[in-house]
């Protein structure tokens, strides 16, 4: 990758670089670190720990998760799915008379339609979640970095990518160190 | 810190409108119950039935509530736990006054009164269990007696904790609730079968006890609700009130509202599996006329509205949401009340022309009680002030929250270099 | 102890009383009380050093050597699921018959013990699912263990309906599939509920499990020495890396799958009790079993968590994340559950009897008198009676005495599902049918195997996954630090 040139302060990426990850003291310095963050325009930015920091949603400025409605439609297509299925099974094409109750009865359909909009609905929102996060994904150029392993365990990194429009390697490394990180480093592709 | 509440009396502004509201209630109440008594009292009999164990279960889920908010050793329910052991404690004598009617309107309700029984399947014997007036009578006392203990020993101890605020107040007030959900558990269920399934089956469905103890539930936590919301508009309750006690109350009602259909599914379901036709008489009674509509209106207003409504967690929040909610909940307690009761008195369907019976008798005890709330609620604290849990409650923490063993807190916030890069693969 | 963040938080503020005239009015004036030192919250991790202390402390057992205690037991399972996939062998190839079932007892062992494993497959989801939408943050440190039970509790409830239906072979016919015969399952049936049920609790239960896995999975691969180890430790993480915009999709996803096990862990047991309920036979057909059932699945199974639990916390040296206040908690729960299973065994004998059918009343009598007496007795004293123990708070924390009070409550729940299946079949409505029933050798020894295919999956669970949820801990652990500092700048500012 050449140096840009088209922003205004989008120089200096060097080559096959993915950015740059700053590494903070604590989840209260990370979450103060990213309120800044959102505020100074990052884009393409992320904050990674060992856990979900509660006010990290606000501080990053990210949007209610729409994984919900993954599930819901699941859910609704399964017992759709159920009810038609048994309908056409018991009442249409194989119709048995059974205890003297209708063929087809909502009543005695429900249970099954119930574990099918469940079942259908828990497929979804895992199914929701990985699309939503980009998972399965078995390279990342941060699993490169020498101490990002630690982010599982019990530090806090923030990275900031390249492809950032206000990405510039000075600027953002001299930004990070001001709002607190205590070590910051390029990360290579 | 005394809080800045204004001086002025914010409770007693908010509650004028209240008295204002029940004295208007009572005396419409009044004029109805007695015209309807003097027009048919059969028909009024089974009114009085509907309206008494409408308040009746309102007072027993507040109840439930304050004896679940000591075993569970809740704070955020701090905050609403005085305005429900008022709402319990209208059980006796309130209660205990609106039950007396029933003794003399009881014959023509109740089996035991009747030469003949209503039900399809057996003798009057039979159907509540061979039940006589006189035990019919005691039992009634009974629970009365076992929850005017339990309510107002709540109370009492909770109020004693405002004068002294002695922790070991609150272990004697879970002491008692442990015992008082046993005692509810088994009262509730003896007081359904006796005076809501006892109408026309006493004792045919083992669930029933849990359905009534589900209606109650859900009931209580949406007058609960109401009663916050608007207490908050009031101010008097303010700073205790905030997203926590909504987002919980919201969810218990969402709770309670799966709850209650669930437990109504399983005794339908179960009835129409098997197909036994001393069972499924209770059933084909309310598939009658228009009260096959109710128990549609019950499915889709009583369940599956509010579920859909509540299933939003933002929602949850907004007081007018939470309004709407809890207002819909008073209609739909009532026609599930109805829905029990009523089919015995009318068959034919819901009985429309005469429902103002139910009402005038709705608001006559409706009208008492929120009286003598409005009273006991002005003349205590709004909450219990000296609870141990006031602080969690305050600062709207969800209760149990982490403690960490006490020596080793110092070293939380400095997380020590080289403990952290030591074993972790770099 | 005023460090402790409670203690912080309300010490600086002991007002002691309130003005007369404006408590008489009503004004609020909030105050704030230290918390009594009865009271206090216990810590549900006792020498917190930190996150990566917590990390090093959870994956202790999973990265020493592998202890012989952990050899021997493998062993001994491996032996036990021999045994039962010859017993099932002999059964497939034999008949039902080699089982004591027969008429009018059809149901024998097979759906005692299918009932019993399903029951305790419900407490896993009960801990992970109920007890985090209830916020109850203890579920933590125990909720993995119970989710891994319930998967392998519910593996081994499938087997039993699976060969009980004689003719393995055919078992596909219960499910939709077109085929040429053009013969469908039909929908009436409790038993095909069941197959939708359990089918689609298995899949959940697993994927609840696997999402509340891959953190910490990923921390296994981030510490994995060998490169074997984290090449499927990282395969299995899916890539994690722990960023907080995974975070935020990922905490709504598992709220979600939360909220949906626990509808689901309700209705699978409810379905198992319609096997009965939908019946018309006394002892069986009862409007109150699809809670019974619930509230009795919840109580086994958390005796199972109870049985387990306490040996794994010593064994794997979690003693510090898997407290004593967690076990007082769990028998807590475990009383209450039982109560519920009281209430409702009472109740049904009461609807039974004042009810005032000749046929409920003899169900009833014949199963305090009659010839299954003992078995009635078995369930009073196991299920009922032993529990009690559990409302004294030295009971509770002491833990050999729990342990073997929960073994008792897993005898007692077994005991139940055989006073309910046999002791209603054995005497039917005609007289010339009735029978004792007795199982046969291979009833016990299929019975052992499912043991050994419980505690050989569990065994490996232990060694090769994280037993406790170390991200969740993890979150817990220091957002209550942040909490108890944000709450205490509210009420600062209140101030």
């Amino acid at each position: 990758m050449t140096t840009e040139s088209n922003n205004t302060n989008s120089v200096g990426c060097g080559a096959g670089e993915y950015g740059l990850i700053a590494e903070f003291a604590g989840p209260g310095e990370v979450l103060r670190a990213a309120e800044r963050l959102r505020v100074a325009g990052f884009r393409f930015w992320d904050v990674f720990g060992p856990y979900p920091l509660p006010g990290m949603c606000a501080a990053m400025g990210l949007k209610r998760s729409p994984v919900g409605w993954f599930g819901f439609f699941g859910g609704v297509i399964g017992f759709i799915i159920a009810v038609a299925g048994i309908w056409y099974l018991n009442e249409v094409h194989y119709p048995l008379p059974i205890g003297g109750k209708p063929f087809f009865s909502p009543f005695s359909a429900f249970p099954t339609a119930y574990e099918l909009a469940i079942l259908f609905a828990a497929i979804a929102t895992f199914g929701g979640l990985l699309v939503l996060t980009g998972l399965p994904r078995v390279r990342h150029p941060l699993f490169g970095h020498r101490r990002f392993a630690l982010a599982t365990r019990d530090r806090f990194f923030v990275v900031i990518e390249s492809a950032d429009p206000n990405y510039h390697r000075e600027n953002t490394q001299r930004f990070l160190e001001t709002i607190g990180a205590v070590r910051v480093e390029v990360v290579m592709m | 810190m005394s809080v800045t509440e204004p001086n002025y009396d914010v409770k007693a502004c908010g509650m004028a409108l209240a008295k204002r509201v029940s004295g208007i209630l009572i005396c419409a109440g009044l004029i109805g119950a007695v015209v309807g008594m003097a027009i048919d009292l059969r028909r009024f009999a089974f009114a009085w039935l509907v309206a008494f164990m409408f308040f009746l279960s309102l007072c027993l889920g507040s109840l439930f509530l304050v004896i679940v908010h000591h075993l569970f050793d809740a704070a955020w329910s701090v905050s609403i736990r005085r305005i429900c052991e008022h709402i319990a404690c209208l059980v006796f004598p309130w209660m205990g006054l609106a039950f007396v009617p029933l003794v003399f309107l009881g014959r023509y309700v109740y089996p035991w009164g009747q030469a003949q029984n209503t039900g399809l399947w057996g003798l009057s014997s039979a159907a509540d269990g061979g039940i006589r007036f006189w035990a019919w009578c005691a039992l009634s006392v009974l629970f009365f007696g076992a929850w005017r203990w339990l309510a107002h020993t709540l109370r009492r101890l909770s109020l004693e904790q405002d004068e002294t605020g002695e922790a070991k107040l609150t272990c004697r007030l879970r002491r008692y609730s442990v015992g008082g959900a046993l005692i509810l558990a088994a009262t509730i269920t003896g007081a359904a079968t006796l005076w809501m399934k006892g109408v026309d089956q006493g004792w045919v469905s083992a669930i029933y006890g849990a359905c009534f103890f589900s209606s109650c539930g859900w009931f209580a936590i949406a007058v609960a609700w109401l009663l916050t919301v608007v207490l908050r508009r009031n101010r008097s309750l303010g700073s205790l009130l905030g997203p926590v006690q909504f987002q919980s109350l919201g969810a218990l009602l969402l709770a309670f509202t799966l709850l209650h259909a669930y437990m109504h599914y399983s005794q339908y379901f179960v009835i129409w599996n098997a197909n036994l036709p001393e069972e499924t008489s209770w059933y084909i009674l309310r598939e009658q006329g228009t009260w096959l509509h109710t128990g549609l209106v019950l499915v889709f207003g009583h369940f599956l509205l509010p579920f859909l409504v509540l299933l939003r967690s933002d929602w949850k929040l907004r007081s007018g949401v939470a309004l709407a909610v809890c207002a819909w909940a008073w209609p739909m307690h009532y026609l599930d009340l109805a829905f029990n009761i009523l089919p015995v008195a009318s068959p034919a369907g819901f009985p429309l022309g005469s429902a103002w019976m139910d009402l005038s008798c709705l608001a006559l005890v409706g009208g008492c009680l929120l009286r003598v709330f409005v009273r006991d609620y002005c003349r205590h604290p709004a909450f219990p002030q000296r609870d141990p849990r006031l602080n969690e409650a305050l600062a709207g923490w969800d209760g149990h929250c982490l403690g960490l063993a006490p020596t080793e807190t110092g070293s939380v916030w400095a997380i020590s270099d080289n403990q952290s890069t030591d074993s972790a693969g770099t | 102890m005023n460090s402790r963040d409670r203690g912080e938080l309300s010490v600086s503020d002991t007002r002691q009383h309130v003005e007369p005239e404006k408590e008489a009015r009503g004004v609020l004036s909030p105050e704030l009380v230290a918390t009594p030192a009865g009271l206090a919250r216990e810590p549900l991790i006792r020498g917190y050093r930190g996150l990566g202390w917590i990390s090093d402390e959870v994956m202790r057992f999973n990265e020493r050597s592998t202890p012989s205690w952990w050899r021997a037991g493998l062993l001994v399972a491996l032996f036990l699921l021999v045994l039962g996939v010859v017993m099932v062998a002999y059964l497939v190839t034999t008949g039902i018959g080699v089982w004591g079932v027969g008429h009018p007892v059809m149901w024998g062992w097979a759906t005692i013990n299918f009932v019993w494993w399903i029951g305790i497959g419900h407490a896993g989801t009960l801990i992970s699912a109920i007890l985090f939408l209830l916020r109850q943050h203890w579920r933590t440190a125990v909720n993995r263990v119970a989710e891994a039970m319930t998967i392998f509790a519910v593996l081994c409830a499938a087997l039993f309906p699976i060969i009980h239906v004689g003719r393995v072979w055919y078992i596909w016919w219960l499910l939709p599939i077109p085929t040429s015969n053009a013969v469908w399952p039909q929908f009436h049936s409790p038993l095909m509920w069941d197959v939708f049920a359990i089918a689609t609790y298995l899949t959940v239960s697993v994927l609840f499990w696997y999402l509340g896995l891959v953190p910490d999975l990923a921390l296994m691969r981030d510490r994995a020495r060998r490169p074997v180890s984290r090449f499927f430790y990282g395969l299995f993480s899916l890539g994690w890396t722990g960023s907080q915009r995974q975070w935020h999709h990922y905490e709504k996803a598992y709220l979600i799958i939360a909220g949906l096990a626990t509808a689901l862990v309700v209705s699978v047991h409810s379905i198992v009790s319609l096997d009965f309920a939908a019946t018309q036979l006394p002892g069986w057909h009862s409007t109150i079993f699809p809670p019974y059932f619930v509230a009795g699945a919840m109580f086994s199974g958390f005796g199972m968590v109870l049985t387990l639990v306490i040996p794994v916390r010593s064994l794997c040296g979690l003693e510090n994340v898997i407290t004593k206040r967690h076990i007082d908690l769990i028998c807590k729960v475990t009383l209450a559950t039982g109560s519920i299973v009281a209430y409702a065994f009472v109740v049904e004998g009461c609807y039974a009897w004042f009810g005032g059918k000749p046929y409920e009343r003899f169900m009833i009598l014949n199963r305090v008198t009659g010839p299954y007496w003992w078995a009635f007795l078995l369930v009073v004293a196991c299920n009922f009676l032993a529990p009690q123990a559990f409302w004294f708070r030295k009971v509770r924390l002491n833990l050999r005495a729990v342990w073997v009070l929960s073994i008792l409550i897993n005898i007692g729940m077994w005991m139940e599902r055989f006073v309910i299946v046999v002791g209603s079949l054995h005497r039917d409505f005609v007289p010339p049918n009735w029978s004792y029933y007795r199982p046969t050798w291979v009833d016990v020894c299929t019975f052992a195997g499912s043991f050994g295919l419980f505690f050989a999956f569990f065994l490996l669970f232990l060694r090769y996954l994280p037993v406790v949820a170390v991200s969740e801990l993890k979150s817990i652990a220091s957002n209550c630090i942040s909490v108890c500092a944000s709450s205490r700048q509210r009420l600062d500012a209140r101030r």
